[in-house]
């Protein structure tokens, strides 16, 4: 009684062979399991929340610098090719369906498809942060392109082109944090999903939350695509 | 606590007509056929598509109509599309068009703080000097250099990129360019970083990816320069950069003080 | 609150002990506590912690004090001598605190290290006694008692959430001490951006304040989701202590401002290693920008300082007072409606650096905030009317705080005004306004609300005399030592000095006077706290005839805090119909007729 611990003490071991999530119970502060659920993923949209309020602020960095010096935003916006931005947005898109279908899998039960949508979502990830370095970041850097003042680039057309790289590095910077987060928690889940099938109709709330966390990657980078690839 | 419950499952429905855990509400999860998903994912794959023409499709109509178009417009289009394609997202795949109304309602104050954020910043920032004259100019255009001190002890004296110049000027001088092999006059230098200046200093790399050259749009947006040529922003933009005689700009443009 | 069964059917609970029973061996039980996923030993952790935190922060704040007695300053004096003619200079030196007890050579050092002192100082009280101050500690105990609940939404976070805060506090204090931080608690660019980068002081100080920022995330969140899933059966919203409410619009400022405070400082700590240049003038970057990002934090956080301490005045005024507080929901609304304008009105925090129109908007929505708060303030006096108040010391800080906090929101107005606000900002006004909102405000409701549930957190009373002389104390020293400053800063001491003219010095010795009385006042409170862990009288589950949910269960709490699940069946401020449970219908009678509110 005196351990709340949705982890083990919850876990029903009478019958040892069912898929856990059939022997899943709920914490004992909870009274049902729907409680719990809505509990966890309240408590994650509150935590969502405070990610799209951290973007919040480098979203403002986009926005005063771009109101304030246009030019340096419209030119550093074309040293940038849409082609690349919309790959990975169209990777980050596929990766958001599968996940979407990952969960779909695990409220209908079917523990072979939802490992291989979570498996499609993890290559995405992979995907995108080597399209990330490979054509943005690598050569960048290298051909001086770099923020603030350790920008060496001597062909730049405006004198504020240092604060777009600023911006484009911090911004890209802490999105693709978010990506590697986000994957490591798919990760997780895959690892718990093959080797217990955690996952079920009756309890997917972690696979719930981590797609809710990778739909909000998704999310921040469709708005970052046409703010740094598109506009001019 | 558990065997209270076990021995009447629905005694809190009865003894308590306010429920306050939603259990009237047992069935959360809304499941999607995989059909409507994969429709969902080709619209949102359609809006990508769409921004991106809608962006080239801009710059083509401005270059052979020669209309104008004011320079907000192509930013709200973009971010109107990006809206729906968000939604599209929060409503379907996060399940919020399903799922518990409080999780929308979170979202939404989010967004009314995001707002408030971003609204009385710009406010402030963007709406400067309009009774005092020396508000206006709190921002040196091109930053002075000054204060700024790097690990290897490089400081400014200018702007960052007047800097770069520079140094890739005396770079040049000592060691020139694949056409014109150094050491170099340091007018000889400057005339060849004006050539790749207007070129596109990518074209001298033919090793480098496409995603890493200055690409070359037919057309700004009219308006966002103040003299609008194509393709010579870069001169009307700051005319210094290409002089030079002015090797320093940034102390041409102070914030001009009154006191 | 509830209609409790009758413990004598309970199956063999009553040997289950106290949350505080030791279980095991000393080690065990030390090891029950380091793990522990019960939100009442959070709390107490919490409040162990915090109040250390506060310790700290009061000497660093007698010290700078200490240095103020005198002008920090050397003066030269010329004499001529009468007869011959001749000139001499004579340097007399004031003398400085610092420098008598061997912190500096000189003075120039002296005024570093009363830079540190006030850096010191502010950090310590703003982020780590202040802001988790009322929430994290009676908040996280009282708030699951309070709704009926077994423990917060999620346990586990709870705890993080303690070693973040204790964490990132410790790196905070030693960056501090070892290596001394000057900036003030507020960081502004170029204070902090510019100086030796080479140096990591500052860099530390803003990570670790930075780390605090998480718990105080993680703290706010589990709280809602706890307000919103884990109320007791029958209670709706407006069936919730009122202090339920004020921690829930705390929370929700805590989850919406928070982040942003973290996006910030991480710009900010960029900006000092790898020069970005978003907040750097020399680079097209704007330090004024700098100023928006933390105080969009900073501004709703003053209300997450001051909200959940409305929320303790109003259980004990209530409860001590013996009626219906005064307008339940326009309470309820009022602390929703501070949480909603909090973030809109950060600018009046730099008025002298931001633009005219901007300046305008901002001071017209600063007068906002005046509403709701004058919506409590006369609301508690409302509750006191005709109430059969018992004057103890939860009362005598209720009513402290009252009086404090009245002098600190109507001072708050010719600072929301903009051209007053330009003679008084920075200056010493300003000083004495914060610190009778916020010390004012949140101590002496978080000291307040400690007497009041003491017993109930640990299963003894204190004792009544020794409290009310130690609360007489608090409050004749805060005045003292505060009231002086408003006449420094109208007369123009500016803050953040440690020297001034002589005209000042007998102010500035009445203000570190007071704040001796202070110390004296936290002294008594403090042995008397000791003196009732350990020789105090046993508790009785009511002590003051409460009827909120937490009065329900013994003192202290057993570890599940309640044997049956409560059930609601009357609102937490029914003294005029519902008799308090546990408690002798002699102490705590009904009216004769109930009175209308």
């Amino acid at each position: 009684m005196t351990a709340i611990d949705p982890g083990t003490a919850g876990e029903n071991k009478l019958s040892s062979n069912a898929p856990g999530w059939e022997r899943y119970k709920q914490a004992e502060h909870f009274r049902t399991q729907e409680d719990e659920f809505d509990a966890c993923t309240q408590g994650f949209w509150l935590f969502l929340a405070t990610e799209v309020l951290l973007f919040a602020g480098l979203f403002c960095f986009y926005a005063i610098y771009r109101l304030k010096y246009p030019e340096a935003f419209a030119n550093g916006s074309h040293y940038l090719d849409p082609f690349y931005g919309g790959l990975n947005t169209v990777v980050l898109l596929v990766s958001s369906f599968t996940v979407a279908m990952a969960i779909r899998c695990a409220q209908i039960n079917n523990q072979r498809w939802l490992n291989i949508n979570l498996v499609i979502t993890l290559i995405c990830a992979f995907l995108f942060f080597f399209i990330k370095l490979t054509f943005e970041y690598i050569p960048k850097l290298s051909q001086g392109k770099a923020p603030g003042a350790f920008f060496s680039y001597p062909y730049a057309h405006d004198p504020h082109e240092p604060l777009w790289w600023s911006m484009y590095y911090m911004a890209t910077g802490v999105h693709a944090l978010h990506v590697l987060i986000g994957a490591s928690l798919l990760g997780f889940v895959l690892f718990r999903s093959v080797t217990k099938q955690a996952y079920g109709p009756k309890h997917f709330t972690l696979l719930e939350n981590a797609g809710l966390y990778w739909h909000l990657v998704d999310l921040i980078w469709i708005f970052l695509f046409p703010l740094l690839y598109l506009i001019h | 606590m558990a065997h209270d419950h076990a021995a009447q499952p629905d005694a809190d429905q009865e003894f308590n007509p306010v429920d306050p855990h939603g259990h009237h509400e047992r069935i959360h999860h809304h499941v999607y056929s995989w059909q409507f998903l994969t429709v969902v994912l080709f619209i949102l794959l359609f809006f990508t598509f769409l921004t991106i023409v809608v962006s080239d499709a801009e710059s083509w109509l401005v270059k052979s109509i020669a209309i104008t178009i004011p320079d907000y417009v192509n930013a709200l289009i973009a971010m109107f599309i990006a809206t729906i394609k968000a939604t599209f997202v929060l409503l379907f795949f996060m399940g919020l068009r399903r799922g518990n109304p409080m999780n929308g309602m979170i979202f939404l104050f989010t967004l009314f703080a995001f707002a408030m954020f971003l609204g009385f910043t710009a406010l402030d920032l963007l709406n400067r000097g309009h009774v005092y004259e020396y508000k206006a100019h709190s921002i040196v255009a091109g930053g002075t250099g000054v204060g700024i001190t790097l690990p290897s002890g490089a400081s400014f004296q200018g702007p960052i990129t007047a800097s770069a110049r520079e140094r890739e000027i005396e770079r040049l001088m000592a060691e020139g360019s694949p056409d014109h092999p150094g050491p170099l006059s340091r007018e000889g230098a400057e005339h060849i970083w004006e050539l790749h200046f207007h070129e596109g200093h990518e074209e001298h790399h033919a090793t480098l990816s496409t995603a890493n050259q200055h690409i070359r749009r037919t057309g700004l947006t009219p308006g966002l320069f103040i003299p609008a040529e194509h393709g010579d922003v870069s001169h009307a933009a700051d005319p210094e950069h290409a002089d030079p005689e002015h090797a320093e700009p940034a102390n041409d443009q102070p914030a001009a003080n009154p006191h | 609150m509830s209609s409790n069964h009758d413990h004598d059917h309970d199956d063999g609970h009553h040997d289950e002990g106290s949350y505080l029973t030791p279980r095991g061996t000393l080690f065990e039980t030390v090891l029950s506590w380091v793990y522990t996923i019960d939100h009442k030993k959070i709390g107490v952790m919490y409040l162990t912690a915090v109040l250390t935190m506060f310790f700290l922060g009061g000497v660093s704040a007698l010290a700078v004090r200490l240095e103020l007695l005198e002008p920090n300053r050397i003066d030269s004096v010329l004499t001529i001598d009468p007869t011959t003619g001749a000139e001499s200079i004579e340097t007399i030196e004031k003398g400085s605190f610092f420098k008598s007890i061997g912190l500096a050579d000189n003075l120039a050092e002296a005024n570093i290290v009363y830079n540190r002192a006030f850096t010191l100082h502010g950090a310590i009280m703003v982020f780590m006694v202040i802001v988790p101050g009322i929430p994290a500690t009676l908040g996280n105990f009282m708030l699951p008692l309070m709704l009926g609940a077994k423990d917060v939404a999620f346990p586990r976070l709870n705890l993080l959430s303690w070693y973040i805060y204790v964490f990132g506090s410790l790196l905070a204090i030693l960056v501090i001490l070892y290596m001394g931080v000057e900036t003030g608690w507020t960081f502004y660019t170029p204070y902090s951006t510019t100086g030796d980068i080479s140096q990591w002081r500052t860099t530390v100080m803003v990570a670790s304040v930075f780390v605090i920022g998480f718990s105080s995330i993680l703290t706010g969140l589990n709280f809602i989701v706890t307000v919103h899933k884990l109320r007791a059966p029958g209670m709706g919203w407006f069936d919730m202590p009122l202090f339920i409410w004020a921690i829930y619009a705390t929370s929700i400022i805590q989850v919406l401002a928070t982040p942003v405070i973290g996006i910030t400082l991480l710009l900010l700590m960029f900006e000092r290693i790898f020069h970005i240049g978003i907040f750097d003038p020399g680079m097209g970057g704007d330090p004024v920008l700098y100023q928006h990002f933390f105080w969009f934090y900073s501004h709703p956080v003053v209300y997450v300082m001051i909200l959940p301490a409305f929320g303790v005045i109003n259980e004990l005024i209530p409860v001590h007072a013996r009626k219906h507080i005064f307008g339940y929901n326009a309470m309820a609304f009022a602390s929703l409606g501070i949480a909603a304008v909090s973030f809109m009105v950060w600018g009046h925090h730099m008025f002298a650096s931001m633009g005219e129109i901007a300046a305008a908007v901002f001071s017209a929505l600063t007068f906002l905030v005046a509403i709701p708060t004058a919506v409590k303030i006369f609301n508690w006096v409302a509750t006191l009317y005709k109430g059969s108040i018992a004057f103890n010391t939860p009362m005598l800080y209720a009513l402290s705080f009252i009086f404090i906090f009245l002098i600190g929101g109507l001072t708050g107005l010719p600072l929301a005004t903009l051209a007053t606000d330009l003679h008084l900002h920075d200056s010493y006004f300003i000083v004495a306004h914060f610190h009778y909102v916020m010390m004012g405000g949140t101590i002496i409701a978080l000291t307040g609300g400690l007497h009041h549930w003491w017993p109930k957190m640990f299963g003894r009373m204190y004792n009544e005399p020794v409290g009310l002389l130690g609360g007489s104390f608090v409050f004749i020293g805060f005045n003292v030592t505060f009231f002086t400053q408003f006449f420094l800063g109208t007369q123009g001491m500016p803050r953040r000095y440690a020297s001034y003219v002589d005209e000042f010095q007998t102010l500035h010795i009445i203000s570190t006077v007071g704040s001796w009385l202070l110390l004296i006042g936290f002294l008594i409170h403090l042995f008397n706290f000791l003196f009732s862990l350990v020789a105090g009288p046993k508790a009785p589950p009511n002590p003051w005839g409460g009827l909120s949910l937490e009065w329900e269960t013994e003192s202290p709490p057993t570890a599940h805090n309640f044997h049956h699940e409560p059930l609601v069946t009357h609102g937490p401020y029914d003294f005029d119909r519902v008799l308090p449970p546990h408690c002798d219908p002699e102490d705590f009678p009904l009216p004769d007729k109930p009175l209308d509110h």
